[in-house]
């Protein structure tokens, strides 16, 4: 095992993550970066892993920043995932080549966010998978999801996976986003005149589309092995589904859908960080002074998704504004850097207003819980339907705590990433209390599954 | 800039470009179906794509659970997928 | 609206873990209309990160009787309820050395004597039962007659016959303080209103001497931090419980348990001795330690160095209800109608229909067919008097 001892732990490499490693980094502080990637960048500077160059001019931006991080001296750990954090700081990543164990003074958080997926009949189908998924197989395969491929859900996320799938020459057959498009978006764009570029990209990217439906949502894959049709149906701007004007889409060899991102909580969350719920920032996110990024807990900061859905944009300067301020807290000369992070921080907050904004114009719809049908399986690792979920409700217990006891519902590999908003959903419609108090499954030792002879190797010399 | 390997997937010898994520080859090669489930035998492939779902396990070098999302392609690394 | 607020009932049980919920059915079942409240989820706290071992092995040789009439109440149960995944698959304590042989050996004089039959194995015939047991072990003792259960439908299951019964079960109702009308119990108060009641049942775990304070009754309860760790679900690879205790000294001498659950995940702990056994709040939610993590996962790779592959998936952390002897405090305390069955000492899964009976037995006024006198909740006053 490697043993680092460091200032600065940032994890993370994202927008975020680079941003602040850089800031401390400037400040002369000593940071490590530690990141689950095959390469730095995260999901939206994602870098192509046999070291192609950017096909994008994001990818290039993704690049130079990380060049510039590496240049002020970041050490990088790329395809370390951390799978154990204790109280007093110290973080165990686990490699292809070896576990790595980090002392650092301070942690940054900005692990990112994951895809919000919803059970709906079919979602299980190989060939039914996240937008995210799909850009990833894209961007880090070169390999298109399929070769007819529907993109479904809601959120401008769709329109880049879009602009990622026609790059590859393999545009998607149909867009189906649930918000009908009307005069609130229009009208949300105007006021952030600073994004116009990026939406008139993203739209004409998305002319290659033949079919493009709004106010429509995806009922059910269907499929034997493979999705080979897609049924959908109109959704209100209420959110209720008109079932009775049903339509099918066949074939197809891939779906992807999504509804947004939720904040990647579990290291903040096993840190005992405060996070709090809200619909429009992805759900449970930590919760950060903005101006710093310090969280609930002493040492250490997070920032970018983990601290609610926002985007790329706001993940850079809140990664900065938490770089910054870690090292003012490590003792670096930060004097001068005031008006600085007094401009970085009135950026932030008007970035943050164009994507909570957006947050709330493609909330998923109210009847997204009304999807899965009885025999549907929610928890995906255990199999668990939610006829098994609603049968625990009904007998007496509640929440996402207790349904995961009582049924298996998140105990699986994957510990409730994927099916705990949906069950929380479900506990909110069956026994009527709000997502927030349904909770969420808290992440315990190890984060992930991580062999025993790695677990025995970073806890042999293991003092409390 | 990228290296073609050859991997080994169920006994049959596979050419693939190191350094790219498994899944994404077996996607192509496996007509999207990666593993079928233990209770319900129920066929399963990639789905979040990042490491976080669980879904695309297959057996790497004898390994079992791997993600193959997540799992750089080697040259000589053998692939066992679980079907029921 | 959720049931509960403003309710009336004969009996209102505190706590929805594994004894909480048996004294509920015990009562229920007695034609009683009770009332269950409980602060978090059922069988959400101790009783849901148990390795619930059904067993008497090397417990406490004055409790047998309790523990023996208790293992065939489980049987019973689980021969008329839904599948809770019980399953009689015996229970192995290895020894390490020649010097832990005649320990075990008193032990299993004991339970010979009680009608039982342990015996002592040499590693190979360990290994004819537990053929992966490949480690370099003395010997081990085998209680045949030893059960597991899943704690979690073992819990549901005994509310689920409770509520068959007539019983009401309220989740995510914390009980704030207990009612007393005339010096005698009235009900408990909860966030959302009282229930009023003649009897009230704590079964709050670790949390039932922060309760039974607002009565004005002490409980020497303390809460111990019990760990846990659970590998992936991987094919049947370990068949019966394998442990090792430090029978003199109880838990905190050092303890073994290592089991497969029905879902294929192996749970294990192991607590050396003088090793981790903090007290702290029980409504903390700490991390494991590092150093239980390691003394978990080396005995277990000690036992099965085949594992070593297999993917630790998680760990929890719980507070068990502790006293002063180790075992529960069970029966009236304080003013008329108010009953405690708590201070489980870490055993009381398979304790708990013996709990449940002996609150049943006093609220009907009936003698019970083993000692009660060793878990009266007075037990302590009475010693300090004398
Ligand atoms: C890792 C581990 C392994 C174990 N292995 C075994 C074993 O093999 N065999 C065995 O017999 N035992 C075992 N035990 C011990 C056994 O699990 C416990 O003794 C038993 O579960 C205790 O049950 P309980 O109902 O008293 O406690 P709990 O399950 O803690 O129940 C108490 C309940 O009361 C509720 N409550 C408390 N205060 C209030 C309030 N004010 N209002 C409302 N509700 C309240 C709590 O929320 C809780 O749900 C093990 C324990 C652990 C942690």
């Amino acid at each position: 095992m490697r043993r680092i001892d460091t200032d600065l732990l940032v994890v993370g490499g994202g927008p975020a993550g680079l941003e602040a490693a850089r800031a401390a980094a400037e400040a002369g502080i000593a940071v490590d970066l530690v990141d689950a990637g095959f390469r730095p960048g995260g999901q939206y500077w994602m870098q192509d892993p046999t070291g192609a160059p950017p096909l994008s001019a994001q990818g290039s931006k993704g690049a130079a920043a990380i060049a510039k991080a590496q240049a002020t001296g970041v050490a990088f750990h790329s395809g370390a995932e951390v799978f154990a954090a204790f109280p007093d700081r110290r973080v165990l990543a686990n490699a292809a080549d070896g576990p790595i164990e980090f002392t650092p003074r301070a942690i940054i958080v900005a692990t990112g966010a994951h895809d919000r997926a919803m059970p709906f009949p079919g979602w299980t189908l190989p060939g039914v998978m996240t937008p995210g998924a799909g850009q990833r197989l894209a961007k880090l395969g070169g390999t298109s999801a399929g070769e007819r491929v529907v993109l479904a859900g809601s959120g401008p996320f769709l329109m880049a996976v879009a602009e990622t799938l026609v790059k590859l020459g393999k545009p998607p057959v149909a867009l189906i986003e649930a918000r009908p498009t009307d005069s609130a978006i229009i009208a949300h764009l105007a006021r952030h005149p600073g994004r116009w570029r990026e939406a008139a990209r993203l739209l004409a990217g998305a002319r290659a589309i033949p079919e493009r439906r709004s106010g429509w949502i995806v009922t059910e894959a269907i499929g034997s092995e493979r999705v080979t049709a897609v049924r959908i149906a109109p959704v209100d701007r209420s959110g209720r589904i008109d079932r009775a004007r049903s339509e099918t889409i066949g074939g197809i060899d891939a779906l992807l859908v999504g509804w947004g991102f939720r904040p990647m909580i579990e290291l903040t969350a096993l840190l005992r960080c405060r996070h709090e719920h809200d619909p429009a920032l992805g759900g449970w996110h930590c919760v950060t002074d903005r101006a710093s990024g310090r969280t609930s807990v002493e040492g250490v900061y997070a920032a970018g998704e983990v601290t609610g859905i926002a985007g790329a944009v706001p993940a850079r300067l809140s990664g900065r504004l938490a770089g910054l301020s870690a090292a003012a807290d490590l003792g670096a000369d930060t004097a001068g850097d005031e008006g600085e992070r007094a401009s970085l921080a009135e950026q932030l907050a008007r970035a943050r207003a164009f994507s909570d904004g957006l947050g709330r114009l493609y909330a998923p719809p109210a009847d997204l819980v009304t999807l899965a049908r009885d025999d549907t399986v929610v928890c995906r690792c255990e199999e668990i339907t939610r006829a098994d979920i609603a049968a625990a409700f009904a007998d007496g217990t509640d929440a996402v705590a207790g349904a995961k006891i009582w049924t298996r519902a998140g105990m699986g590999r994957c510990q409730g990433r994927i099916c705990g908003a949906a069950v929380a959903a479900i506990a909110a419609a069956e026994t009527g209390i709000t997502p927030r108090e349904a909770g969420f499954n808290p992440p315990r030792i190890p984060l992930r599954p991580v062999p025993l002879s790695v677990v025995l190797e970073t806890t042999r010399d293991g003092q409390e | 800039m990228s290296t073609l390997v050859t991997i080994d997937l169920d006994g049959r010898a596979v050419e693939a470009e190191a350094g790219r994520p498994l899944g994404a080859l077996l996607h192509r090669e496996l007509n999207a179906v990666l593993r079928h489930t233990a209770k319900d035998g129920a066929p399963r492939g990639v789905f979040c794509g990042m490491g976080v779902c669980f879904d695309c396990l297959v057996r790497v070098d004898g390994r079992e659970g791997v993600r193959a999302c997540v799992t750089p392609i080697r040259a000589g690394m053998r692939v066992e997928t679980v079907r029921s | 609206m959720k049931p509960g607020a403003g309710m009336k009932a004969d009996a209102v049980v505190v706590g929805a873990g594994v004894v909480g919920a048996a004294v509920a059915r015990a009562l229920a079942v007695s034609g009683r209309r009770v009332v269950i409240v409980e602060q978090g989820v059922p069988g959400g706290a101790v009783s849901g990160a148990s390795l619930a071992c059904i067993g008497t092995h090397m417990m406490d040789e004055d409790e047998l009787p309790l523990l023996k009439w208790c293992c065939d109440e489980w049987a019973a149960f689980a021969s008329v309820a839904p599948d809770f995944e019980y399953s009689r698959c015996g229970q192995l304590r290895f020894l390490k050395q020649e010097s832990e042989r005649r320990s075990a050996d008193e032990w299993i004089g004991i339970e010979t004597a009680a009608g039982l039959s342990p015996t002592l194995l040499d590693p190979d015939a360990v290994r004819r039962i537990e053929p992966e047991l490949t480690g370099p072990i003395h010997a081990a003792t085998w209680s045949p007659n030893s059960a597991v259960v899943n704690p979690f439908l073992a819990v549901r299951r005994l509310l689920e016959a409770a509520q068959a019964a007539g019983a009401t079960l309220v989740s995510r109702r914390p009980v704030t303080a207990l009612r007393l009308a005339g010096g005698r119990i009235a009900g408990v108060e909860t966030a959302e209103g009282p229930i009023e009641a003649g009897i009230v049942v704590l079964a709050g775990g670790p949390w039932t001497a922060k309760l039974a304070a607002t009565a004005g009754v002490d409980l020497p309860i303390v809460p111990r931090k019990a760990q846990c760790l659970a590998t992936v679900s991987v094919p049947p690879s370990i068949r019966t419980v394998v442990g090792a205790c430090k029978a003199e000294g109880g838990v905190d001498a050092g303890y073994t348990q290592i089991q497969q659950a029905m879902s294929g995940q192996i749970l294990f702990n192991t607590v050396l001795e003088g090793g981790v056994t903090a007290a702290g709040s029980p409504d903390d939610i700490p991390e494991v330690d590092r150093a239980f993590i390691r003394d978990s996962v080396a005995t277990l790779l000690f036992l099965f160095p085949a594992f070593v592959q297999i993917d630790l998936l998680r760990s929890w952390v719980r507070y068990e209800a502790v006293t002063p002897d180790d075992r529960f405090l069970t029966g009236p305390a304080g003013p008329d109608g108010l009953f405690i069955a708590a201070g489980d000492g870490g055993t009381g899964f398979v304790r708990s229909l013996g709990m449940a009976r002996i609150i049943a037995d006093f609220v009907g006024g009936r003698e019970s067919p083993f000692r009660r006198d060793l878990y009266d909740p007075a037990r302590f006053d009475m010693k300090a008097a004398a």
